[in-house]
């Protein structure tokens, strides 16, 4: 391949120039993931949610509200964990004549939850033994942070690379690109490296905010967090270049980035898990590399999973990574044809 | 001298509409190249499928007997007539960016130096005026230190002063042995720097040569325009005196090539002969003479 990388630097610095000299942008792309936590956080702390999650270990009763979302799960350490990370509000088990319920404290939803099933139990002598979860203590905030981040990068990647690259085309930037020498892959690179530093420094400063604001635990390796974020990105900067390969409507481009992120950010877990979800959104999630990424940094963050547990993410980010890139660079046009 | 360009029976159309049908020409190394049409002629088409932005239908472009592509891009130097440049950057900074795209050609002071922007080099691209944004598109299509230049409508849009600003650039560029090939509709640009013109017209070269060829050949007659008024009166009633004879715009216009036996004709009547412009004919003229249409419809 004829790759120069004085052509592909120099196309790549023009691109950042671009970027960091758009204020409006720049503040955009560092406000947004604070503004969302925030403000999440605080509906989340505020809002009394009409329906709760409640797992059962072994099957599940009859007395439940029907405010009360009943889930079964197989034993009491997967309700734990569950309930830990926000997945459920309570965790039932029988427990001779009565039932030994757990809480999550951090959750809110968790203690109203706990009023409802009280309320729902049809015989009053039912007695209830309550318990908070052990462990890491996990807040919704907590849980809701790598979403969030995940949100940003879903946006950015994608606007950032596939937006970008329908504006240069319509305004006639690539038109004068191609009267040189420089190739598709060179000027695709330089747009999804230049993201890549974008969404790296962003993450990194959003991060160490919200740390700072907000401490959460980390259990895992930063190293590893920084790889599944950073090739999270490159999956969607790449998705991005295939999308914007040949649109010249702006309009159009919008559109069609709407409607994947859309889907894609409902069936991600960004907001709320998917726990006790129909197996056919729970196949469309893993399907999206957003969940992927969403999941793995939950789990290194909050479970201190390793590399190890997280492989088939990395290869589903690496794989779109190369498939995007390739089939970015073949369908690519300057110009409207 | 050597041919550096030559078109071979081009076609381009876009839906029903054919812009190139059938153009064939050569350039010579050296030369200035005018390419000369209203609107909607296919001067701009032919440029862009020289410079590789769109491709012909049919035809070939060869560039020194080779099939202009690949590697061989590297020798031409292109200034679009619209175009954008990447935005918020600087015009030292998009000037940079675009040298740095070639492993040869001219220092990007030598650019700033030719093409006068040292004035502003310092400001956004966006907010220089549109002389000074010509002469930055002129620099960055030298930027390679080309062998060809292609020049599509340099000056369109600019005011006299802008345009002779660009002149100069492009008369100084000619001095270097440079060929260019530049499309433009106003004549006295095409008289003042093309060594060779072309005139389009639907698609396709409807007359060659020099100015001073097509001019000789061409334009012989001496213009005489008469403001509307009793001499303009008199010219109408009496067409067949004064010969070929055109109710223009706010008056009437005789060419001819008898001039004096116009005027002596014009004085014997004792008219009011204020507002007369006599003028020889120009490549105006000769294309309205060739197409029936003003130039810069």
């Amino acid at each position: 391949m004829n790759f120069s990388i004085n052509r592909f630097f120099s196309v790549f610095m023009a691109r950042n120039r671009e970027f960091y000299r758009d204020l409006g942008a720049l503040g955009w792309v560092f406000i947004f993931p604070f503004v969302m936590l925030i403000g999440f956080n605080y509906i989340f702390e505020m809002d009394h949610k009409e329906l709760f999650k409640a797992a059962w270990v072994g099957d599940t009763q009859v007395l439940s509200s029907d405010l009360l979302k009943d889930l079964k799960v197989d034993s009491r350490e997967e309700g734990m964990e569950k309930l830990k990370f926000h997945k459920v509000d309570l965790l039932v088990e029988s427990s001779g004549d009565g039932y030994q319920v757990w809480l999550n404290e951090s959750s809110p939803q968790s203690s109203t939850a706990y009023e409802i099933l009280k309320g729902a139990m049809s015989e009053p002598s039912v007695a209830l033994e309550k318990n908070t979860v052990q462990g890491v203590e996990i807040r919704y905030a907590d849980w809701l942070f790598p979403g969030l981040l995940s949100l940003n990068i879903l946006w950015m990647a994608l606007w950032g690379v596939g937006w970008v690259i329908v504006r240069h085309r319509k305004l006639g930037v690539l038109k004068r690109y191609k009267a040189s020498p420089v190739t598709p892959f060179e000027y695709l690179l330089a747009q999804v490296v230049s993201r890549m530093i974008v969404l790296i420094l962003t993450g990194v400063i959003v991060f160490v905010g919200a740390y700072l604001i907000h401490p959460f635990p980390i259990l895992g390796s930063l190293w590893d967090l920084l790889l599944v974020y950073t090739l999270g990105c490159m999956c969607h900067a790449a998705i991005g270049l295939v999308i914007a390969a040949r649109i010249t409507s702006e309009e159009l481009a919008n559109g069609i980035l709407n409607l994947i992120t859309y889907p894609i950010m409902f069936v991600s877990e960004i907001w709320f898990s998917l726990e006790g979800s129909e197996q056919w959104v729970l196949d469309i999630a893993h399907a999206t590399p957003l969940w992927h990424m969403t999941d793995g940094m939950r789990r290194i963050l909050y479970e201190g999973a390793g590399l190890g547990s997280l492989y088939p993410s990395l290869i589903i980010f690496s794989s779109i990574t190369i498939v995007g890139l390739i089939l970015g660079s073949y369908l690519f046009r300057w110009n409207p044809d | 001298m050597t041919v550096v360009l030559e078109v071979k029976n081009l076609f381009k159309s876009f839906g029903a509409v054919q812009a190139i049908n059938g153009t064939s020409f050569q350039i010579l190394e050296g030369q200035c190249f005018g390419l000369l049409g209203p609107n909607g002629a296919g001067k701009s088409t032919t440029i862009e499928v020289i410079e590789g932005v769109i491709k012909a239908d049919r035809g070939e472009v060869l560039f020194r007997s080779q099939p202009f592509r690949g590697a061989l891009r590297d020798q031409m130097g292109v200034q679009f007539q619209s175009t954008s440049l990447p935005p918020k950057q600087t015009v030292i900074e998009t000037l940079k960016t675009f040298r740095n795209l070639y492993s040869h050609g001219l220092d990007v002071d030598e650019l700033v130096e030719l093409c006068q922007l040292s004035e502003f080099v310092g400001q956004y691209h966006e907010k220089i005026s549109g002389g000074q944004k010509q002469r930055l598109l002129l620099a960055i299509a030298l930027c390679n230190d080309p062998q060809l230049i292609l020049l599509d409508e340099p000056t369109t849009g600019l005011d006299p002063q802008a345009r002779r600003h660009v002149w100069g650039i492009v008369q100084r560029i000619k001095e270097k042995g440079k060929t260019l090939i530049l499309t433009t509709h106003y004549m006295d640009e095409a008289e003042q720097l093309c060594d060779d013109i072309g005139i389009m017209d639907h698609g396709n070269i409807i007359a060659r040569g020099s100015p001073k060829d097509l001019l000789h050949t061409h334009c012989k007659n001496v213009v005489v325009y008469l403001p509307e008024g009793e001499a303009a009166q008199h010219v109408l009633a009496e067409k067949s005196t004064y010969g070929d004879v055109y109710k223009v715009n706010q008056g009437v216009e005789i060419q001819t090539q008898s001039l004096n036996l116009v005027l002596q004709g014009l004085s014997s009547q004792s008219l009011d002969l204020s507002g007369i412009n006599i003028r020889q004919s120009n490549l105006d003229d000769l294309f309205l003479q060739l197409t029936g249409k003003d130039l810069r419809v």
